[in-house]
């Protein structure tokens, strides 16, 4: 077990923050004319936690007639807008300083089984807000439908005596290994089942997978929508908008909270993640997810940059195995 | 009136007469018959009433009763039903009403109003605090787990609004007599028009009975849940504009959403007729966007805004979600509520009703256990082969209930596994002895389970109110426990007697304080496009029909050459794309040939399917557009159109060997139904924007069909003219006219005088174009001006090209027999004519 004392210290310290700022655009180009449109954007960082969202303003052209926002059933921030005027052409522009922290990890040898896990939840731990809301990570959901293929594959990981945590982190490493990131393989309707027989796709679609099979053994999963860092090869700038939009997963270690794991990157998430929104599944945090009239096909093209306010190596955090 | 005494008497007689033949089953609570055999006292009197006239009597009426329901076209769909000849299915009416007395309505009223109470605040605490949840009170799993549970609608509706304000139950009774609720409907409880058309017929049916008994009214019931919507509007001032919001003409009940549209004078619409703007709900009409403030929602909950909730939904509203936390909309029920509907939750009822509301349940749920609990669990799996299990969630496609004392023991065992691994989305019910009521087989009665649907509305300032009846269910056998229509159920009407003896009457205001309308309701582009349509189909329909007739006319009876030839063209004018005709070597064709290729003509303009002008093609159009404008006109007008479905039969089943004369009896009996239609819409469709839509319909459609006939038929000279021209007069309904006029002297001048300019003659083209001048006139005209001048327009150079034609030179044919102004000037005219139609669409029927 790689311990996470190999980190150098001042990475390490939890009030010295990184930040960020990120600029996220994602332009709709129409094959005809649009009168009216409806959206909701989950686009502002959460500010949970290791993270705190000092800025945040959203551009959007031509400008909407209307324009809002709520906070959601699971704590995001949900923008919603409507143009009522004739566009081929929409451009939302996200602009967000993000300060992450260090997070606080836990001692993976004081993780509790599988078996524990379940009792707890089962025994309403201690009955508190965050208890009942974990349940909704214990179903399907909308992108993430119960699958007896998907239940095959994950039961060797969470034996009723596996330290819950550990699993996690072997299944996420297993999906690193055997899985391939081909973008060109899946897209945001494919099945769960056939990324698993394919044994390829992108982040979205281990994201999901990995809480399927998590859930599917009635453990703790969730969705979590962000942004990764990318580091530059070394001497070269960092390129304007070739940052993407990311997706992990988050699993409740009771007595201790949520712990994100990338199963992209086979790492701890630490301060090259930035959280946007954390849901069940993509379907209920999906950066933009709109209603138009008119509009023929659509081209959909998004850039990311993620900038750092100083460059550095970058820093993962090992998962625990 | 006889005295009370010799009454009692009559009663015992008849008793000891009359009921043998019914014969309640052992171990169940019978509705009419008292374990020692006697009619329960609250039946006597309408028992007797009923079998006044003795089974040769109900036979008649059940017969009155099948005939109404086809003449009203009270239909239900079958969900995964296509189109075409099986639209709907007709609604199934037992003629013997449920008699539930009085004091135990009175009993069932307090408890629906508590179980209502009770849900509402349930639901107020799933979508807010969820204290509940918090305190383990609920199993949290239950609403986390839940497909029901829309998160969207967390926190939607302000903490003190509820969000079921339309609410119904389904109860059963026990042998002990005592009444258990089966089930909460909640979503969008469906039944209540079903209950007032019941209550229609029986109101036919036993008129003697509603003179004599004092059984209480239904209708007022209909008016309160009217004003109590309205008054959900309170927001908007005095005036807020409801609508019935449907799925559309596919969905199971649109009978009833059509129905409770027209009864309460509420627009019936669809999600292509709304749209959100600025926060707000608003209707399509024909004189621009009007905000809707309250939505009777008949879209099931995750279908309704397919921003928030269902992406792939094309039923419903985007931004309605919005627009309903903007405070700009209410909604009976809100979206979200379906999450009472799921069966678990009657495992924690009683609990919950004596945290919130510190009372016993007055109608207790019947036994439910949920298997997410560990107790209930291993009961559940000990005493599976005698419960029923269901859905813990909800019911969908893949899991009905089952009902496991049909169940073998490899299926008991495999159903036992699958509840071991997955606990939390199954529970059990105990199967109960539900009670029976009489039926009357069309032979004898026969005792059935039934089901009993009472309704409920909430009203904001006082207690809610509940329909003093109900809708009654049985099912198709003995025993069965399925009482779906769609498994051959059948309806029943509720009847409760007041205890008054006093016939109650409908309370009618003498002076309204209400100022008085002349105006017409809203009307959506979505009708006003539909109610266009219609008048055209049907005038399209009556233009064929009435060529088909000619040209049968002429295979029936001994015609000449010329005649039959002159019928080829006729078909011509109908078929002018048909490639085969056109290529019709006239000149050396026998009469024989011309009877054959006729007769085949008459065939495929009937009934080939890939012909779209078909007649069947067309009857289909009148049906679709005819349920779509249900609720805009009046009973007695669209059931005339209603008997189009009579000729279904004939209509959508080609026959193998087509008989001339009895296609003929049956395109006459059409044209009846046709002319029918046209008397009755003008006479009883108030003049206004539907009437407008409606004719304009007509007339610009039989405008078009008399120019394709006068181009295909008499733009070039042909040697059986008088032939063709006697057929043009026939088929423009002006022989007698003429003949009143000129005799028998056939002239090409004359004729064309009176189709084209004599604006006296109601089937002329000058005729046409005034009645469009006129009503477009009369059509609002809505802001933004598009161009509604541009209407105004086409139609006065359509009249003014009429009245300035000369019809002499219309006579001229040149050297190859082509007349070539005639030709000209039908050209003008049907281009000018599909300018006007389409100009029309873009003004009023495409708002976006």
């Amino acid at each position: 077990m790689q311990s996470q004392s190999s980190l150098p210290m001042e990475q390490r310290d939890p009030d010295a923050a990184i930040a960020y700022t990120v600029h996220h655009r994602t332009t709709y180009k129409y094959q005809f004319p649009v009168s009216l449109s409806h959206h909701s954007a989950h686009l502002r960082p959460m500010g949970i936690g290791s993270q705190t969202c000092t800025d945040f303003h959203l551009k959007i052209d031509p400008s909407p007639e209307h324009i809002g926002s709520r906070r959601d059933f699971f704590g995001n921030t949900c923008h919603f807008f409507s143009i009522e005027k004739n566009h081929e052409e929409l451009v939302v522009d996200s602009h967000a300083k993000v300060q992450v922290r260090f997070p606080e990890l836990p001692d993976p040898s004081k993780s509790p089984t599988c078996r524990q896990v379940i009792e707890y939840l089962d025994s309403y731990g201690d009955a508190s807000h965050q208890t009942v809301r974990i349940q909704q990570y214990l179903f399907p959901s909308e992108s993430i439908p119960y699958s007896p293929s998907v239940k095959m594959f994950a039961s060797p990981y969470f034996t009723e005596d596996a330290n819950f945590l550990v699993a996690c982190c072997r299944l996420a490493l297993d999906i690193f290994d055997e899985f391939e990131f081909d973008p060109a393989a899946t897209d945001v309707s494919t099945p769960l089942e056939e990324v698993l027989e394919m044994k390829k796709g992108v982040c979205q679609d281990f994201a999901h997978l990995m809480i399927a099979c998590v859930r599917s053994c009635n453990l703790p999963a969730r969705y979590v929508s962000g942004y990764i860092l990318t580091h530059p090869p070394e001497g070269q700038q960092r390129l304007i908008g070739a940052d993407a939009t990311h997706a992990w997963v988050s699993v409740f270690i009771p007595y201790f909270g949520w712990v994100d794991i990338d199963p992209t990157n086979a790492q701890i998430c630490g301060t090259d993640h930035i959280t946007v929104a954390t849901g069940r599944d993509f379907h209920d945090v999906s950066p933009i997810r709109g209603s138009v009239l008119g509009g023929g096909k659509q081209e959909i093209d998004i850039a990311v940059t993620m900038t750092p306010e100083l460059e550095r190596p970058a820093t993962k955090i090992p998962l625990f195995l | 009136m006889a005295q009370p005494e010799t009454e009692l008497e009559q009663d015992l007689e008849f008793q000891t007469a009359e009921v043998k033949p019914y014969g309640p089953i052992e171990g169940y609570y019978d509705e009419l018959v008292a374990p020692d055999g006697k009619i329960r006292p609250h039946w006597q009197r309408v028992w007797e009433k009923i079998n006044e006239g003795g089974l040769d009597q109900l036979q008649n009426h059940q017969l009155l009763i099948d005939q109404i329901i086809r003449e009203n076209g009270i239909t239900y769909n079958l969900h995964n039903e296509s189109g075409g000849g099986s639209a709907g299915r007709l609604w199934m009416m037992d003629i013997l009403p449920l008699v539930i007395a009085c004091e135990e309505m009175e009993m069932l009223r307090r408890g629906l109003q508590q179980r209502m109470k009770l849900i509402n605040l349930i639901l107020r605490d799933f979508y807010g605090d969820q204290e509940l949840l918090k305190s383990g009170r609920f199993p949290a799993k239950l609403v986390m787990g839940s497909p029901s549970f829309l998160r969207p609608c967390y926190r939607m509706i302000p903490p003190d609004v509820d969000f079921v304000h339309f609410y119904a139950a389904d109860l059963s009774r026990s042998p002990d007599g005592s009444w258990w609720a089966m089930s909460d409907r909640i979503d969008a409880a469906s039944g209540l028009g079903y209950t007032m058309e019941n209550r229609f017929i029986s109101n036919r049916v036993f008129s003697g009975a509603f003179r004599e008994l004092p059984i209480l009214p239904i209708r007022p019931f209909l008016e309160g849940f009217r004003q109590s919507l309205a008054s959900l509007g309170d927001f908007a001032g005095d005036n807020p504009l409801v609508v019935v919001f449907t799925p559309g003409p596919m969905n199971e009940t649109y009978f009833e959403h059509s129905y409770l549209a027209k009864s309460m004078g509420f627009p019936l619409v669809e999600a292509n007729d709304l749209t959100v703007r600025d926060g707000k709900l608003f209707l399509k009409t024909i004189e621009g966007l009007r905000q809707i403030h309250v939505l009777l929602r008949r879209v099931d909950s995750e279908w309704c805004d397919p921003l928030e909730l269902r992406n792939d939904s094309l039923l419903g509203v985007p931004g309605l979600l919005q627009a309903v936390r903007n405070g700009n909309v209410a909604i009976s029920n809100f979206p979200g509520c379906a999450i009472a509907e799921s069966p678990a939750i009657l495992a924690f009822l009683p609990s919950l009703c004596e945290h919130l509301l510190g009372e016993k349940l007055i109608i207790p749920s019947i036994a439910t256990w949920w298997c997410g609990q560990d107790r209930e669990r291993r009961f559940v799996l000990e005493k599976l082969q005698t419960l029923i299990i269901k859905p813990a969630f909800g019911y969908s496609k893949q899991f009905k209930p089952i009902y496991c004392p049909d169940l073998n023991p490899d299926e008991l065992d495999s159903l036992r596994s699958m509840i071991s691994e997955r606990p939390e989305y199954f529970c059990a019910q105990e199967p109960m002895q539900q009670a029976t009521a009489p039926i009357f087989n069309g032979f004898d009665f026969e005792a059935r389970h039934f089901l009993l649907r009472l309704y409920m509305f909430g009203s904001r300032n006082g207690e809610p109110v509940m329909l003093p009846g109900g809708l009654g269910r049985v099912a198709a056998e003995v025993p069965s426990y399925e009482f779906s229509m769609q498994s051959g159920g059948q309806g029943k009407d509720v009847w409760v007697l007041s205890r008054n003896a006093t016939r109650q009457e409908e309370v009618v205001q003498l002076v309204s304080n209400r100022a008085i309308k002349r105006q017409a309701q809203t009307l959506s582009s979505h009708l006003a496009d539909n109610l266009f349509w219609l008048g055209r189909y049907v005038e399209r329909a009556e233009n064929l029909t009435r060529t088909l007739t000619v040209v049968l006319k002429s295979l029936l009876e001994e015609s000449s050459l010329h005649d039959v030839q002159a019928s080829t063209h006729l078909m011509k004018a109908i078929l002018f794309n048909d490639e085969a005709l056109k290529r019709l070597d006239f000149e050396n064709l026998e009469t024989a040939d011309f009877y054959e290729i006729l007769g085949e003509f008459v065939v495929d303009q009937i009934w080939r399917s890939e012909n779209l002008a078909s007649l069947s093609a067309i009857v289909s159009h009148i049906r679709r557009t005819r349920d779509a404008v249900k609720e805009r006109i009046s009973g007695n007008t669209i059931n005339i159109l209603q008997s189009v479905d009579d000729l279904t039969q004939f209509f959508y089943k080609k026959p193998a060997e087509p008989d001339f004369s009895i296609i003929y009896e049956n395109l006459l009996h059409f044209l009846e139904v046709l002319a029918g239609f046209a008397g009755m819409a003008a006479e009883n469709i108030t003049r206004g924007p539907d009437w407008y839509f409606l004719d304009l319909g007509r007339r610009t459609e039989r405008a078009s069909g008399l120019i394709e006939l006068l181009s295909t038929c008499l733009t070039r000279s042909q040697p059986f003219q008088a032939s063709m021209l006697r057929q043009i007069l026939d088929f423009a309904d002006s022989t007698i006219t003429y003949r009143q006029r000129y005799l028998n002297e056939l002239s090409l001048y004359l004729v064309l005088d009176i189709v084209i300019k004599d604006n006296t003659n109601p089937r002329s083209l000058a005729y046409q174009i005034q009645r469009i001048q006129s009503h477009i006139s009369r059509l609002p005209h809505r802001a933004p001006f598009e161009s509604p001048h541009r209407i105004d327009e086409i139609a006065d150079s359509l009249a003014s090209y009429i009245n300035l034609a000369s019809l002499e030179s219309f006579l001229i044919a040149d050297s190859k027999g082509c007349r070539i102004e005639l030709d000209r000037f039908l050209d003008t005219l049907i281009g000018c004519l599909i300018e006007f139609s389409e100009a029309l669409s873009r003004q009023y029927f495409s708002v976006t």
